[in-house]
């Protein structure tokens, strides 16, 4: 306990400017590495990159962003539990690659190895068409899927993915018969959406701001509208229940001692109240979320249930 | 010089070998899905395919043998494959700088041909260390690389 | 011009000194064997963050620029390419250096990636916005295609057998199938080793398959590596020149070719290379020197493969969809700073853009001097280290080269045991190229196929889709041209032979 009291009275004396560095020998009084699990360029990366210049103004201190792809993120995971557990080594994780990953192989963890802290942002499912495309609403989209089932395409990023998922989820909402077409990455599934050799896209909310002008949002798996794609309906205002999208969060070794992992997660938390923050993330596309440690199991456990429902559905799971 | 072209052997074993990688790679494909398995077996069909034929034209049109064993020592080969397999695993487990040092110096020994005098000796010795952890400051510190530390370093 | 009133901006100090450093630091990256462009880019993408956002492209663009510069310098001199973009360099490049003609081959590598890398730029400059559309018409059936042309040149390209080039190409193929399939999410060959799910890299297999049957021959005799040139000359640059003139032709279309290739995403430096050597090579009047040591292949690959770089931005900037691997960290930088692709960057924020095109047109002519006074270092160390350090150094270059890609130790067993065994195939006569080239357009061309079929299927014809698209057609005829040409022309030559009454 003692060291969490040390940790609030750093972070507010840092707050003023540049006393903490020196004063007390609170966490964190070195360089963070940040571990990606993906390559550089995703959304992992760009959401790691917007919390760099935070981590500085909270805590005087620098993050070393490193990129350990490999594997859809199971590379990373697979070996988190071995690696330093002294709060110094972060690593992204994402949801429902997580879930999903054990359930379908031996992928050398088990989502309840992963010592997850903090949530805090997911990418909102949308589907988006080329802007110029005769589908100008999601019900024009439906109706046209309902008169020729299977004709209808969609690109998306990877096989069992977010994407992946969001179309079969939606399939079933809508009662229709969409063909999804994996593509390596967003951007190869941008490239065949603009180029129109698909209908549509299933992506995120991130591609839309992306891709700007030349795509069209149909609807986004949100609460509520996102702010800054205010012409995009929610999927719930057009009556499917469908919220969700792709969680990031970051992680710890399992064998990190809990005030460490407590202060971890109070970092996160902290920079992502910060309204310069949250602004600079949703003018990227990014949804904001707050899961921290306290609210952790009850979150995992929901989303356990959800995708693993999914799984079964799709034919995924095979342990 | 024969005067009867003689079969190169090598390479023809070498395609007999092919064949069977090809049998084993559509073997492995009956787990597969579909859509997934598609590619693998028209890859593996198209390696096989390929190998006999190279073993049925070469069959018929021989060529004056294969070429000639590579000159050289076989056993500072095998040093060297052996050292860098070690190598390998062992960055892990030793860790990075530690095994590193010591397979160069290994790759030292293996390499050098010239006589062992003493300046030469300290002048070789010294200039892999150089590189070895030259290099390794450059990745680890410049580039923050993350390089294993495994038992030593 | 464009924006010319942006060129002040790009020659200010700190803009010229970001250039010349990032080319110098880009070309040290790119030489060493393991080490890539997009590493290079995606190491130093923080330390721009601070900067005005075209200073951070500007150091980014020459890093990348020299990186594929660099590449050429371990092709040549090592039979080993720095980074994939360099794999056609090496079959004229290293031939060049047996010969002692090695400071030729590198200083025609600099003139050429320089003229390559200036005309994929001046296509950016000029073209970005309609030539980003061309991109769009490529679908995964094209792409099919295109790996499937890249995989016949590699077997009319193979030295030797034609046939042991093809099975080597299907190794490749097989290889690239290890781990999770990309479409359908199979794990597929990995033999239930963990080692294997991320599936072989690209950069493992590459210097695996080239650089450590180098190293076991090198051991087995006393002989030097490579030998010097008659003269020990710096640069025979003034023979460079001349060369470089007479084959103007082969330089212009092998930059055109490469800028080309770089449009396409998901097609970079390696595919370009090659298409433009192949082109090179069909239609030289001296065939027979290829394989050999032409310094015609050698400008053929180094401008294509720098032409990617000006190329791959155009979808990049103009799309927000990356053109190549490095444009895809340099995207991801530019969101971080705010800058939205799209056209409002040729529109609103064209300062920007312009200002860091000329910066990039700067930087490559920089490279110049830069890449030839690096050059003459990489030449003499290499030719004048005692074998027996040059070895171990080596050794350790492509330890740590492959541990860099994803900081991962599995990808050095891979390294090292494919090494191993590419040291036997090459004994067997079956050449790296083809393995590498492989595994490069594996993965291209199931998904191509793939996606392909599903969305053939989705609108009623799968052999329509494959077949009857017009750029689909063309690049099947491409194919068979490739092909079929040397035997048409043989038999074109007996007829005419037999015509005139030889």
């Amino acid at each position: 306990m003692k060291k969490t009291t040390k940790l609030i009275t750093a972070v507010l004396g840092l707050f003023g400017g540049l006393v903490a560095a020196l004063a007390i020998a609170a966490y964190p009084d070195k360089t963070i590495g940040y571990i990606i699990a993906f390559g550089p360029g995703g959304e992992s990366d760009v959401s790691a990159r917007l919390q760099e210049p935070f981590f500085k103004k909270f805590t005087g201190q620098n993050i070393a962003i490193q990129y350990k792809p490999g594997a859809g993120g199971a590379a990373t995971w697979s070996q988190l539990n071995g690696m330093p557990a002294d709060g110094y080594t972060i690593v992204g994780t994402n949801i429902p690659h997580v879930i999903l990953q054990p359930l379908e192989k031996d992928v050398g963890y088990e989502t309840a190895d992963l010592a997850n802290v903090y949530w805090f942002h997911y990418t909102p499912d949308s589907i988006m068409v080329p802007a110029d495309s005769p589908y100008k609403t999601l019900k024009d989209l439906v109706e046209a899927a309902k008169k020729a089932p299977g004709t209808i395409t969609f690109s998306g990023s990877g096989t069992n993915s977010s994407n992946h998922l969001a179309q079969q989820r939606f399939d079933k909402l809508a009662g229709i018969k969409t063909t999804y077409v994996p593509f390596k990455g967003t951007g190869a599934s941008n490239t065949a959406l603009l180029g129109k050799q698909v209908t549509g896209s299933w992506g995120y909310t991130t591609v839309q701001m992306m891709l700007g002008e030349k795509a069209r949002c149909l609807a986004a798996a949100m609460e509520k509208r996102h702010p800054k794609i205010p012409d995009c309906p929610t999927f719930k205002e057009l009556g499917y229940d469908l919220v969700g999208g792709a969680y990031r969060g970051i992680a710890v070794p399992k064998s990190t001692p809990d005030n460490v992992k407590k202060a971890v997660s109070d970092l996160i938390g902290k920079i992502n109240k910060d309204p310069e923050f949250i602004s600079k993330m949703e003018e990227n596309g990014f949804a904001m979320v707050d899961v921290s440690l306290s609210e952790m199991p009850k979150f995992m456990d929901q989303m356990r249930k959800l995708y693993t429902g999914l799984a079964v559905d799709m034919g995924i799971k095979k342990r | 010089m024969t005067e009867r072209p003689t079969r190169d052997i090598a390479s023809l074993l070498s395609a007999g070998g092919f064949i069977v990688i090809g049998a084993l790679a559509l073997y492995y494909t009956r787990d597969m899905t579909p859509l997934g398995s598609v590619f693998p077996r028209t890859i593996a069909s198209a390696m096989i395919i390929f190998s006999v034929i190279y073993i049925v034209w070469r069959f018929f049109k021989p060529h004056v043998g294969a070429e000639p064993p590579a000159p050289g020592s076989v056993p500072r080969r095998l040093l060297l494959a052996v050292t860098m397999i070690a190598w390998a695993l062992l960055l892990n487990r030793v860790g990075f700088l530690v095994t590193s040092v010591i397979a160069a110096l290994a790759l030292l020994l293996v390499a050098n041909f010239d006589r062992w005098v003493p300046r030469r000796a300290i002048v070789y010795v010294l200039s892999t260390l150089a590189v070895v952890v030259g290099l390794y400051a450059v990745f680890a510190f410049g580039l923050k690389v993350p390089l294993p530390t495994g038992a030593l370093m | 011009m464009p924006g010319i009133e942006f060129l002040i901006d790009a020659l200010t100090p700190v803009n010229l000194l970001l250039a010349l450093a990032g080319v110098a630091a880009g070309t040290i990256i790119g030489a060493l064997p393991g080490l890539t462009a997009t590493m290079g880019v995606a190491v130093l993408v923080p330390f721009t963050f601070g900067m005005p956002p075209a200073s951070a492209l500007i150091v980014l663009g020459a890093i990348y620029t020299g990186a594929i510069y660099g590449g050429a310098y371990s092709a040549i001199l090592l039979n080993t390419p720095g980074t994939p973009s360099a794999i056609a360099t090496t079959f004229e490049g290293y031939p060049m250096a047996k010969r002692g003609d090695g400071d030729l081959a590198i200083t025609l590598a600099c003139l050429a990636s320089v003229f390559g890398g200036l005309v994929g730029a001046l296509f950016l400059l000029g073209l970005a916005p309609p030539l980003a559309e061309v991109a769009l018409k490529f679908g995964p059936v094209e792409y099919f295609w295109l790996a499937i042309f890249g995989l016949t040149l590699i077997g009319t390209l193979s030295e030797g057998n034609m046939l042991k080039g093809l099975i080597g190409g299907c190794v490749g193929l097989l290889l690239s199938m290890i781990g999770v399939a990309e479409v359908g999410g199979d794990i597929r060959y990995t033999m239930d080793f963990k080692l294997l799910l991320g599936g072989v890299d690209v950069v493992s297999a590459l210097i695996g398959l080239y650089c450590i049957p180098v190293l076991i021959d090198l051991v087995a005799t006393p002989d030097p590596h490579l030998k010097l040139g008659n003269q020990i000359a710096g640069y025979r640059l003034r023979e460079a020149l001349t060369i470089s003139w007479r084959s103007k032709v082969n330089l212009i279309r092998s930059s055109v070719v490469g800028t080309i290739v770089g449009i396409l995403p998901g097609a970079g430096g390696s595919i370009a290379s090659l298409v433009a050597y192949s082109e090179a090579r069909r239609t030289a009047k001296r065939q027979s020197n290829f394989g050999k040591g032409e310094p015609d292949g050698v400008l053929a690959t180094e401008s294509a493969n720098n032409a990617t770089v000006g190329g791959g931005l155009i979808p990049t900037l103009v799309l927000g969809i990356p053109g190549t691997p490095p444009d895809a960290v340099i995207l991801g930088a530019l969101l971080v700073q705010g800058i939205r692709t799209g056209p409002s960057l040729f529109g609103e924020q064209s300062s920007i853009v312009y200002t860091f095109i000329y910066g990039l047109i700067i930087a490559t002519l920089l490279m110049l001097p830069m890449g030839l006074l690096i050059g003459r270092y990489a030449f003499k160390s290499v030719v004048t280290i005692p074998k027996a350090v040059l070895v171990p150094a080596i050794g350790f270059l492509t330890v740590i080269g492959s541990y860099a890609i994803n900081n991962n130790t599995d990808d050095v067993i891979v390294m090292v045991v494919l090494g191993i065994v590419g040291w036997v195939l090459n004994r067997l006569g079956y050449s790296p190229s083809p393995i590498v080239l492989g595994v490069i357009l594996g993965p291209i061309a199931e998904a191509g196929f793939v996606q392909g079929y599903l969305i053939g299927t989705a609108r009623g014809s799968v052999l329509a889709e494959f077949f009857f698209r017009p750029i689909s057609m063309a690049v099947i005829g491409f194919i068979l041209l490739s092909l079929f040409y040397p035997f048409l022309i043989r038999h074109w030559r007996l007829r005419r032979r037999v015509v005139s009454g030889d």
